[in-house]
């Protein structure tokens, strides 16, 4: 029931603040609307040696890398946004008052803003579906690789979080880490030499990108090996992300540093 | 109700809060004063478990913070330093209900209770107005509102008045004032000393880590209402010292071309006598002037080392 209570709570404040600023937000979607429309218009007027079909394909798996990057995006930097912002504030002192943990606390609205993100990308899907004319066949194992991958990322976003209770400001680690997303989500990888390839494949993103793009543009057929690896991928990020949140918080509540910023 | 054992904290080779023992009964409405750096705030946070201590504990209605900390967080509220403490763009309705929710707290639950405080702290009138438009003294008050909804036993509050004016302090001193009637134990930090003499009934100085005094409000008014006259003359001889000494309770402070007696006297008259005393033992009077002991003038005291604050007995 308290559990609830705080669920309750965090979607009442996320709503309310959403409102409060929301020409910033509109400001954000349209932004998000207007790169891809701009990609998209640049991929249409540049391949025009390709048949109507690999034209279609391309656009297809560029509009699931650019959406996922969108998604898994927002939710890496949450963490860091959140705190930081919480720091600047003063109220992060105010919420690790709780006989509720800090980490059930981030829990709590890290589930709440995938369920705001899921909503926003649906969104902004469906408007460039309409603007672009592309069609997606949303099935089952897209879903599924969708869900798993959430694991990792939250627990990646974990991480970031972490290392903003240490360090306050790093931001720029969460935009270079968005950066590098954007480019293994629009770049085909297989042109990179493999041990590069391994090592980005190892990250909670690039593979679930890459096997949404096949499923869409490809109608690539997903094996158990490939969910094995991907839940596998997901679970250890998420692991060591929980891990490295809360040694980073225990460290920050030594040193006292959580009212610096 | 709330007690620290052996509490202490050193960041390298710095210690700021050293081997602190105190108990701090049901109740008690507890001023804890310090210069800068004594460790005051340091204390605070680690009551409310957001510094981890580098040895001791603190208990609260007979829960460790180290061993159950969920017990002992349910019990505590504070309003800290420096903070916002409370989200500006929301209202103070939203404020208190997130911060109850936060709690486990349902809306509900807690209605009755949130409309008693706004109009106990007279926020009323700006229950729907977000709380980045209120003034200082208003976000304080809604701050506070905001740690007492889950009914906690024991409130910190850190440098409260901090940037109010003085309308504002006289504002937030009424409200804690109304809070003492609701019997809850609260700590209470600041440089206001007439703030927290005209609340506390207890007194904790720190300084340089270690507590220093700790005594009840009673030792203050003693201390205050004992009569003290301060008398600059122009020398004393050993033998005449001791002479003095034993007749009256004083204290001696010799400069190169002159001495000051603190004499602390049983009424207004027997300055006559210590006069006289003097003159008889040769010595000229160059001033004199009654010396009035506040807060103020033990912090002083107590922080300057100038003088151990004497215990003065009972009635």
């Amino acid at each position: 029931m308290e559990i609830l209570n705080i669920f309750k709570s965090e979607t009442k404040k996320m709503l309310i603040i959403q409102r409060r600023y929301f020409l910033n937000f509109l400001a954000d979607m349209l932004v998000y609307y207007f790169v891809f429309i701009g990609l998209y218009i640049f991929i249409k007027s540049n391949m025009n040696i390709m048949s109507a079909e690999e034209i279609n394909r391309a656009v297809t798996t560029q509009f699931v890398g650019y959406i996922c990057w969108f998604f898994f995006s927002f939710t890496i930097s949450f963490m860091n946004n959140g705190i930081y912002r919480e720091l600047l504030e003063g109220t992060f002192e105010q919420v690790c008052i709780n006989h509720h943990s800090i980490m059930e606390i981030y829990v709590i609205r890290l589930i709440i803003y995938f369920i705001r993100n899921i909503v926003l990308i649906l969104l902004l899907s469906l408007l460039l579906m309409i603007s672009t004319n592309i069609k997606l066949d949303i099935g089952m194992d897209t879903i599924m690789i969708f869900m798993i991958s959430l694991l990792g990322i939250a627990g990646f976003s974990f991480m970031i979080g972490g290392a903003t209770l240490i360090y306050k400001n790093v931001g720029q680690l969460s935009f270079i880490i968005s950066i590098l997303f954007l480019g293994t989500s629009i770049v085909d990888l297989s042109v990179l030499p493999s041990k590069i390839q391994k090592i980005i494949y190892s990250l909670p993103f690039t593979k679930s990108v890459s096997l949404l793009k096949n499923i869409e543009g490809a109608n690539y057929n997903i094996g158990g090996q490939d969910i094995l690896f991907l839940f596998i991928n997901s679970i250890a990020y998420l692991i060591l992300g929980i891990v490295i949140f809360k040694l980073s918080f225990k460290k920050a509540a030594k040193e006292g540093s959580f009212s610096r910023f | 109700m709330l007690k620290y054992n052996m509490l202490s904290k050193q960041y390298k080779d710095h210690v700021v809060v050293n081997n602190l023992n105190i108990e701090i009964n049901d109740k008690d409405i507890v001023g804890f004063l310090g210069p800068n750096g004594a460790g005051k705030t340091t204390t605070i946070k680690m009551s409310c478990g957001l510094i981890t201590p580098t040895k001791g504990d603190v208990e609260c209605c007979g829960y460790s913070l180290k061993k159950d900390r969920k017990q002992y967080l349910k019990n505590i509220g504070a309003v800290l330093e420096g903070n916002r403490n409370i989200y500006w763009k929301l209202s103070p309705v939203e404020n208190i209900e997130y911060f109850a929710g936060m709690k486990g707290i349902g809306k509900k639950k807690i209605r009755n209770q949130m409309d008693e405080y706004l109009e106990m702290f007279s926020l009323t009138e700006k229950r729907n107005m977000e709380c980045g438009k209120l003034s200082r003294g208003m976000q304080q008050k809604v701050a506070i509102c905001c740690s007492l909804i889950h009914n906690p036993k024991v409130l910190f509050l850190d440098e409260p008045t901090l940037g109010l004016d003085v309308q504002s302090v006289l504002l937030i001193r009424d409200v804690l004032k109304n809070l003492i009637k609701e019997d809850r134990t609260m700590i209470i930090t600041s440089h206001d000393l007439n703030f927290i003499s005209s609340l506390c009934n207890r007194i904790i100085i720190i300084n340089n880590g270690t507590m220093v005094l700790d005594e009840d409000i009673d030792f203050l008014n003693r201390y205050s209402e004992s009569i003290v006259y301060a008398v600059e003359a122009d020398g004393v001889r050993d033998d005449t010292e001791k002479i003095i000494k034993a007749k009256f309770d004083v204290e001696i402070e010799k400069f190169e071309d002159s001495v000051e007696f603190m004499v602390t006297l049983n009424n207004d008259n027997e300055i006559l006598d210590f006069l006289n005393l003097l003159k008889s033992n040769g010595m000229n009077i160059k001033d004199i002037y009654k010396k009035k002991s506040d807060l103020e003038d033990i912090f002083t005291e107590v922080i300057g080392n100038k003088k151990t604050v004497k215990s003065v007995p009972e009635n």
